[in-house]
Parts: C-alpha cells; structure tokens; sequence
C-alpha cells in the first residue's frame, strides 16, 4: 500500500500549510531526544542493578566471556558453561563481535550492558519518527515514551544482558523503512538478524514475507530464501558442529508432547496474558497490519516450546516484539484515521498508550519504577561485605563461583560456575558463593 | 540463554547440591574468609 492512502500528519496545527523550519528542526529533535532519555534510564538502571548485585552468571557472565574472547581475538569461549564450553555450540549470535572494540577498551561487564541500553535505546528513534510522521510531534513523543517504557523493553534491561538488543534496534529500523516504502533500506537492516540468534532468520523470512505482500516480490523472496538457508544451516551444521554432542540443543524444547497442537499453543493461560499485554502497550492494532506477520514466527516458537519461562513476560524474550507491536499499530491507527488532524484525538492516543506502559510495568517482575525507589540506590552492609571477599580475590585467578557472583568476577578472572565446578578434573584455585538471597532470580530481584 | 533453566533450577533453586557440593571438596579447599554475606574458599596446597 502506497503511502498516499495513509493520513499523515505533517503538521500539528490544522490550519498550517508549512512547516516552519523551527518546526522542522523539532521532528528531527524529538526521536533522537526519546532515544536519549532511554538510554540514560536504562544505563543507570541496568548498572545499579549490577552494582547491587542483582546480576549474574547466567546470563551476563557467560556473555562477558564470550565478548572477552572476541576482544582478545578468540573464540566465544565460556566457562561458565562449561570448561573450554565455545558458544557456538549454544546459540548461534557472531553479532557480539561488534561489541568486542568497546569491551578491549572498557573491560568490564558494564560495557554489555551499556551496549545494551544504546541498542534498545535506539530502537525508539523509528518507532518515534513513524509516530510523528502519522500523528504529528506530541503524539510522537507520547508514543516513543510509551514504546520506552513498555514492560517487554523493560525485562530485557531488567535481566542482565542478551544478544537480542541487537535485533530490537535491527527489525525497528527495518519496520520503519518499510512503511516508508525504502524497501532496500529495509532489507539491509533485517539482514544481519541471521547473526544475532539462531530463532531470527524465521523473523528475517517473515519480514521478507511482508516485503513480498506490499509488491516488492524478487526482494521479499531473497529475503525468504536467504532467511531459509542460513537458518537451516545454522541449526542444522554450525551449532551442532559446535556443541558437545553434535546436536542442536534446544531441539527438545520443540519436539512432541502429550498436548494436542491447539491446547499446546493456547494453554497454559500465561500464553494469552502474554499475548495480551504484547498488544495492549501499543493500543491493540497491531493484528490489522500485515507488519505484525513478523511476530508470528517469535510466538509461535515460544508458546509451541515445552519450556515454561518462554511463555511468560519474564526474561527477554518479548523484547523483539515491541518494536513490531508498536509500528504495526502505528500504521493500522493511520488507516483507521486516529491520526486525523484533530489535535485532541492525538493527545488522547499517545495518552492511553502511555499510561498503558506504565501499568504494563507493574505486570512484571524487575521492573523498571523500582527506579524512583530511594533504597535501591544504597548498597546494603550484607552486599559491601559480598564485594569484599571478592576484592580479595587475585586477578588473573581461576574462581568456581555461583550465579549470583560471577559476573562480578568474568572480568579479571576465569570463572566457572559453583556449584558445578569444582569437579570433573577442573579445579579452580578459589571458590566463592553468597550467603544471601541464593534462591532468587536475578529476574524477580530490584 | 537457553541454560537459563537449568542454572535457576539446579544452582539458585538447590541448596542440596550445593551441600553435597561443599562435602565433595571439603578436603580440598579450605575456607579463607566467612562473613554474615559470602564465603571464600582456596585450594589446598598439596
């Protein structure tokens, strides 16, 4: 559909027929203000939470390990995983290698996270410009806040560091260049989602699918093929070339249960209030735009899986949807006319979708409004005394350490994981485990 | 990180392995600083 038949706000005065340059100056301004905000937010947020020690091993330190390998022109190594344990024989994500110059200069688990918090930060700037293209600037920050704020975006930051900030910030630019029908632009970006996890060559298909649907049949279909390829060789050879046991690990989490096809999507009812509140921050319109085809590949996978904590709002493995969410209902709210030059509807759309953000805040665990909690910016005594056994450990050494403390330590040591190490003939000089809070999720703390 | 499960189930979720873990190296490490938070062990010399 051409972009003609959508209503397009150029302005956020009905009686204006051009905009000033000022004017101008302020749409350019507000995407790159929201994505700014963004990632001062989640850079002090996800590093509080790592000064507290509300992060861990897994995930964070089998990361740093991997990147700390790239940086010193190795392999993902991680021995948190497993002595000599290459990633690769775990996921597929060569994309963390773009992270390794920073880390070589800033070593420290904090760069992860940091980086982090810029991907996703800049995944807002599309969903932004999108919004004030259809609905003009009020309703663009109103909807770059709230797409900011949104739960999924949120746990992401909220549990250490994953590879899939990379393909937030890739599929956001890749929405957003196809609504405006820059359809190269959009494949360029959609691309490299091969290299950030094996599950995304699917999404690349489904966005090469949505390129076909709008006329542009030989790139969406070279998107297809190519999705299809390099997905089935990455789960097919290069992960089980890597991995232990030649295999391909997560193949069970897909493989048959006792459930018939339609109570295994549908049930438990955790898979509908996911699927509810992926729908819910961006105004519930997303499904009437082909746009929101690419999410299907991600929910299907998730909610066939026979694991449990991807079918909830935990973790962040609904990070990828967000941006989906939003540029899909964007564009279905411009068909449906919201954004008619009525400057109250469009106060009145980035309203609701805001204040639906921040109630979708309270529906996670880990959320962000602990934020504005004074007590979460105090080291606690019991947490200075955690860190100061660690500084008594000596760089350089090798540590067996439990989940809550090795991502203190994968920066100056070699860290594998206690309770599983010491043993089978690997025996770190040193071993170290809290006393505190050994049983809670790194996910449900602060 | 597909690990995930297995690490909250097996590391933070159970103490019995870490008991049992604990009672494996007791002869090979000894403990160099306990406070109320952590503990740190070394491997023995031998």
């Amino acid at each position: 559909m051409s972009l003609v038949s959508y209503t397009s706000a150029s302005t956020d005065s009905p009686h204006s027929s051009a905009e000033s340059s000022a004017r101008r100056r302020l749409r350019s301004f507000v995407p790159y203000l929201v994505a700014s905000v963004f990632l001062i937010i989640y850079s002090a947020w996800s590093i509080n939470k790592h000064e507290r020690l509300l992060t861990a091993g897994y995930d964070l330190g089998i990361f740093e390990q991997a990147v700390r390998g790239y940086a010193h022109l190795g392999a993902p190594i991680s021995a948190i995983k497993g002595p000599g344990f290459n990633l690769f024989g775990d996921h597929f994500h060569p994309i963390l290698i773009l992270v390794a110059p920073f880390y070589r200069i800033f070593p420290s688990p904090i760069t992860l996270l940091v980086a982090q918090a810029t991907l996703i930060a800049a995944s807002a700037i599309p969903v932004t410009k999108i919004a004030i293209k259809f609905g003009g600037i009020v309703a663009g920050l109103g909807v770059g806040l709230a797409y900011g704020l949104s739960w999924a975006l949120q746990s992401a930051i909220a549990f250490d560091f994953h590879e899939v900030a990379f393909a937030v910030t890739m599929v956001s630019f890749s929405l957003a260049a196809i609504i405006e029908e820059r359809w190269r632009r959009a494949a360029i970006w959609a691309i490299p989602l091969v290299f950030v996890k094996e599950d995304l060559p699917v999404t690349l298909a489904a966005i090469g699918l949505v390129i076909v649907l709008r006329g542009q049949r030989r790139l969406g279909a070279a998107l297809i093929g190519f999705a299809a390829v390099s997905g089935t060789a990455i789960v097919g050879l290069v992960v089980p070339a890597f991995n232990p046991y030649h295999a391909y690990p997560y193949s069970l989490n897909q493989s048959p249960s006792d459930q018939g096809p339609i109570a295994r999507f549908f049930t438990p009812a955790t898979k509908w209030t996911t699927f509810a509140w992926i729908l819910i921050p961006s105004g519930l319109l997303a499904p009437f735009s082909s746009i929101f085809l690419v999410a299907v590949p991600t929910l299907l996978w998730r909610f066939w899986s026979t694991n449990p904590p991807y079918w909830g709002m935990s973790y962040q493995y609904s990070a990828i949807l967000m941006p989906i969410a939003f540029i899909a209902s964007l564009e279905s709210m411009s068909r449906l006319r919201f954004f008619q030059r009525d400057v109250r509807r469009r106060w009145g759309v980035s309203l609701i979708m805001l204040a639906t953000a921040v109630i979708g805040t309270y529906q996670i665990p880990g959320k962000l409004h602990g934020f504005t909690d004074g007590k979460n910016w105090h080291i606690s005594r019991e947490v200075a005394a955690e860190k100061a056994i660690l500084r008594s450990i000596p760089d350089g050494s090798t540590v067996a350490a439990d989940n809550r403390l090795a991502a203190q330590l994968t920066s100056r040591c070699t860290v594998y994981f206690f309770p599983g190490y010491p043993g089978d003939g690997t025996d770190p000089e040193w071993v170290v485990y809290s006393t505190l809070s050994t049983r809670a999720s790194p996910t449900t703390r602060g | 990180m597909g690990g995930l499960q297995h690490a909250f189930d097996k590391s933070i979720a159970d103490d019995a392995w870490i008991n049992s873990k604990l009672a494996d190296i007791a002869g090979r490490y000894q403990v160099v600083t306990r406070n109320p938070s952590a503990v740190l062990m070394r491997r023995s010399q031998s």
